[in-house]
């Protein structure tokens, strides 16, 4: 099925079973927030006009990543003068991201050395830290070692909510990969489709695959808030293989380019004429870059999804992620609309 | 690499990689490879060097000059400098220069860092913060005023150098560049030093916004000056088609071009880089790295390791694509008159040829290459290596065939940088071939490896386990090699030792223990110690427990297979003798299964079991034997626990017990209740739950 006929027909379902059954009572106003997931906190007044404009009160910023060895990577850089760039009001949490195949061994001093780390980071914010989130695609196999290190880390951050990332593969075998120990979850609704070299692979959001996964979700052991898609890529392929997604290329930048043509078969892609860089990606002549966008229409469909499947409840409603470029594709109403969809 | 690859890039000689050689686990260009000795750690060395040499002959000793240029303090450095005797006045002044030199230079270091550094070491965080404070300025007028009074070039060219530090940790970015193209001190005598300067100039340049020049002086520095290669081509960035294309139009000549073209090969697509380097010229010793590179990169196949069948479907077509075009490219560029290293290209073009099983390309390429450096035993070994796999790829089951490639392999000297893998993938193509040939036996000697019965995939060609019959032939076929062919395939394959070995333990669980104690009578058959009492028996079984308590038992394959024939010596006669021995014979045998404790015996053979059938014999003969109730009570326990243990098929990661437990004994469960008066029941009920719940005790 077309990827648009879907989003008609979901549309038309959603409306229809508003027909047949006790529609879902609605539950209180999502709290709004935006993830930030560039390492330095600089924002352009674009941003800093759309945080005060949606009235959006917490800010989730990738404040440094654990590698598969245990060592910090990436940490955030907050220039001179930066936080006070910040709403006022604004809540910061930070979000460490880590990496499952670190959890094939036990934590060890992990949580120390985490707890030591996110203070230190969150130092230029001033405020105290109210929340931490721990970002990590744990498996059933690392499960044990990721749920200690939470658990650690809770004793070693009294008083601070502690969320996780929770992926729709979570939910759904919730039995095999344990629920994390936690306040509050996460819930990615995104990166669910397949990441294929085809003009019609979706992976950021994909509702034929979303639907699969929400069976489970109003069951789930945890309070849970939701991040929904805003972001586009563009995805590089070579003889039929994928050698890149290209998370800094917008789509829409792709037809004043003089190294691309509009591949054949309109399936939206093009074609690399010239070897060259674009954004730092080397491209071959005769690679293919296939873009995958998200429109305002995708993120409300994916709302539209995964709202009915929630319990009313107070929450906050995330998007990933803001940036200039992600503001240009999602206008101002578009966005309020996003914000007031899921409750 | 050495494990999923079989042409060694050593083969361009050890100094040429630079650290630059492929990589899988490195997504650009493999950094510091150990196995090629890395040249990060070059430039220190070189830094070193040069002050031995500019201080030798002030009559300092090495030691001395090495302490002098690491001090880190002025005191350290006057001790030092007082301690050397120098031979003349000329020579005292030029240690005294030296030291004023050293003063700055460590001054400069102390300011030696541009950006944060976040380290969980929190000494290296306070360190990292305190270069984080610019230079002073004063810095610069000090180490311009100093060299001024400098004659010696060593000097003049290291206070220029020191001069670009310290305005590039002054951040003045501006000042470094012009400095850089404007100082003629800079170029020599120390070539680190010239490039070095160059390389921070290359790092100014980017950070003042002139990304496509950064590039370009890079792509210099990878091609003109190895120990400082890896380096480069962890800093080359072109970030935009804007940039790069500004960076191929300041090219000055193909050289400049064919060294831009040639970081892109490093960094990002090797193919594309070779044809381009091709064009503009086709003799370009910047070639053959790329190309090592990309042979290696075909090897590993990184794209066969992604999501799902049929990306890695795509993946396998593109890699053989990538595979035919860079064989088209070699393999013209073999022809081409002007060509950098033409046997390399010889012995690349045999070797992808090999790799897809086409002979007659493979060996006049390769034979080429070896005739073309018949004195490089790189050349030589990786010929013969690439030769062998070509032989077995195309394999013919004839005694000229098997001399060639017995002479290919078995000419690859140890010291070959692929040997391992090469040995196990020419012998598992051909142990392949041979086994399909019905030959078994030297199926199963070329590839030795002892199976793990418990394997899904078993990994030898003949059925499990082996027959008497079957190592006989093993044995008759390890004995007196006869040809080439003959020793390679023995050669660190089963020895006769081993397979007599093997052979006795199959005559125990044959039944035959005359004949498994006569294969131990030669002194010649292999003999462990066993380290674990392989007749102690348990109402309830306790591997670990007893691989613990009786590690240090002195039971040996021969004496435990010399005990096992006098108990059915024993067995086979009449009374309570004959019943005892027949138990502690089943004890033997049932701890050589799966189920016992000594399952570590057949472990490492082609016999390992989990049938216990021929315990079960003889328990059942004790219990028959026997008119001792207590012995009749262990016997029919005994028998019931291989009785649960041949209905149960046990997988290695399963807990035995546990689910052993769940079966009940039909036949001997009810013999042993028969018996429940007895000591012996009464203990079995007290021990095993799962008994106690059948008998409905529990």
């Amino acid at each position: 099925m077309r990827r648009v006929e879907l989003l008609v027909c979901l549309a038309i379902a959603l409306a229809a079973s508003g027909c047949h059954r006790r529609a879902r009572e609605a539950g209180p106003a999502p709290s709004r927030a935006f993830y930030f997931w560039r390492t330095t906190l600089a924002l352009t007044p674009a941003e800093q006009h759309a945080l005060v404009e949606h009235r959006v009160t917490r800010l989730y910023v990738r404040a440094f990543d654990i590698d598969d060895a245990g060592a910090l990577v990436g940490p955030l850089t907050v220039p001179t003068g930066a936080a006070a760039t910040l709403p006022p009001d604004l809540e910061i949490v930070p979000v460490v991201f880590l990496r499952q195949a670190l959890f094939r061994h036990p934590p060890g001093d992990l949580a120390a050395r985490v707890a030591q780390a996110v203070v230190e980071r969150m130092t230029p914010f001033g405020a105290a830290i109210h929340e931490v989130q721990l970002d990590c695609d744990w498996t059933d196999r690392t499960h044990d070692a990721y749920f200690a290190f939470l658990r650690d880390l809770h004793t070693r951050m009294p008083g601070v909510v502690q969320s996780a990332t929770i992926r729709l593969h979570q939910v759904k075998y919730r039995e095999r990969t344990g629920v994390p120990p936690v306040e509050r979850g996460m819930l990615m609704f995104y990166n669910m489709g397949e990441l294929g070299a085809a003009p019609g692979a979706h992976a950021i959001f994909d509702p034929e695959s979303a639907a699969k996964y929400l069976g489970r979700l109003g069951e789930y052991p945890l309070p849970l808030d939701v991040a929904l898609p805003l972001w586009s890529w563009t995805v590089h392929v070579r003889d039929g293989v994928i050698v890149g997604l290209m998370q800094s290329t917008d789509p829409s930048e792709l037809p004043a380019l003089d190294f691309l043509v509009r591949a054949p078969g309109g399936g939206g892609g093009f074609t690399v004429t010239r070897t060259t860089f674009l954004h730092g990606e080397m491209l071959r002549e005769g690679d293919a870059l296939q873009p995958e966008l998200t429109t305002s229409a995708d993120t409300l469909a994916a709302a539209a999804l995964v709202a009915p499947s929630l319990p009313a409840a107070t929450r906050t409603l995330a998007l990933f992620d803001l940036s200039e470029r992600n503001l240009a594709r999602h206008d101002s109403h578009s966005l309020d609309q996003i914000f007031q969809s899921v409750r | 690499m050495a494990d999923v690859t079989l042409f060694d890039p050593a083969v361009l000689g050890p100094d040429t990689s630079a650290g630059l050689y492929y990589d899988p686990s490195d997504a650009t260009y493999g950094g510091d490879s150990q196995e090629y000795g890395t040249c990060a750690a070059c430039t220190g060395r070189s830094l070193a060097a040069d002050w031995q040499a500019y201080l030798q002959d002030t009559g300092a000793s090495p030691a001395d000059i090495t302490a002098l240029v690491d001090a880190a303090t002025a005191h350290d450095r006057d001790a030092i400098a007082k301690r050397i005797t120098a031979r003349t006045p000329a020579a005292q002044a030029k240690v005294t220069a030296a030291v004023a030199y050293l003063a700055l230079a460590h001054e400069t270091a102390q300011y030696a860092a541009l950006e944060a550094v976040t380290s969980w070491d929190e000494d290296a965080n306070a360190a990292a913060k305190q270069k984080l404070v610019a230079a002073p300025a004063r810095l610069v007028a000090a180490v311009k005023a100093a060299a001024k009074g400098a004659t010696e070039p060593f000097l003049v060219q290291r206070y220029a150098f020191l001069e670009l530090r310290v305005r590039f940790y002054r951040k003045d970015f501006a000042g470094v560049i012009k400095l850089a193209d404007a100082s003629l001190a800079l170029a020599a005598p120390s070539p680190e030093v010239k490039w070095r300067a160059k390389w921070y100039l290359a790092g100014a340049l980017a950070r003042a916004g002139k990304r496509a020049r950064a590039s370009l002086e890079l792509a210099r520095i990878g091609a003109s000056y190895g120990p400082l290669g890896a380096e480069a081509s962890t800093d080359f960035k072109p970030i935009e088609d804007s940039d790069w294309k500004e960076s191929l139009r300041l090219a000055k000549d193909p050289k400049d071009k064919a060294a831009l073209w040639r970081m892109v090969g490093i960094r990002h697509d090797g193919i594309v880089a070779i044809r381009e380097i091709r064009k503009l010229d086709p003799g370009s010793p910047l070639l053959a790295l790329l190309v090592a590179r990309e042979v290696a990169r075909l090897e590993a196949n990184p794209g066969l390791a992604v999501y799902d069948a049929d990306a890695q479907k795509a993946a396998a077509v593109a890699a053989k694509k990538e595979q035919a075009e860079l064989e088209t490219i070699v393999t013209a560029m073999v022809s081409t008159p002007s060509v950098d290293r033409p046997w390399f290209y010889d012995l690349v073009a045999g070797h992808l040829a090999a790799l897809r099983g086409d002979f007659a390309r493979a060996k006049p390429h390769l034979e080429h290459a070896m005739a073309l450096r018949p004195r490089d035993a790189r050349v030589q070994n990786q010929g013969r290596a690439s030769l062998a796999l070509a032989y077995a790829s195309t394999w013919k089951s004839t005694p000229q065939a098997e001399t060639s490639i017995a002479t290919a392999l078995t000419g690859v000297t140890a010291d070959f940088g692929r040997r391992e893998n090469l040995d196990r993938t020419v012998r598992g193509i051909l142990a392949a071939a041979y086994l399909k040939a019905g030959k078994r036996v030297d199926a199963e000697f070329l590839m030795p490896e002892p199976l793990d019965p418990y394997e899904t995939s078993p990994r030898t060609a003949a059925e499990r386990p082996w027959t008497a019959d079957f190592l006989r032939q093993m044995i008759a076929r390890s004995q007196a090699p006869a040809t080439a062919w003959d020793r390679m395939i023995l050669d660190r394959s089963y020895t006769t030792a081993h397979l007599e070995m093997e052979l006795a333990l199959r005559y125990v669980l044959d039944n035959d223990f005359a004949a498994a104690a006569k294969v131990f009578a030669d002194p010649k058959a292999e003999r462990d110690q066993l380290h674990v009492d392989p007749f102690v028996i348990h109402v309830v079984d306790c591997h670990d427990c007893d691989q613990e308590k009786y590690a240090a038992s002195p039971w040996t394959h021969a004496s435990m297979v010399a005990h096992l024939a006098d108990l059915a010596t024993k067995a086979a006669g009449k009374g309570e003798p004959a019943a005892l021995a027949a138990l502690e014979l089943g004890n033997g045998l049932y701890n050589l299964t799966y189920s016992g404790n000594a399952r570590v015996v057949l472990a490492g053979t082609h016999l390992a079991t989990t049938d216990t059938r021929l315990a079960a014999k003889y328990y059942k003969r004790a219990f028959d034997l026997s008119s001792n109730r207590e012995t009749k009570a262990q016997a029919a326990w005994l028998a019931a626990k291989c009785e649960v243990a041949s209905k149960f098929d046990p997988k290695p990661d399963e807990e035995s017990s546990a689910t052993q437990g769940a079966i009940a004994a039909t036949v001997w469960y009810p013999v042993v209740k028969r018996f429940a008066a007895t000591k012996y029941a009464k203990e079995v009920l007290k021990e095993c739950g799962w008994y106690a719940t059948w008998t409905g005790s529990h």
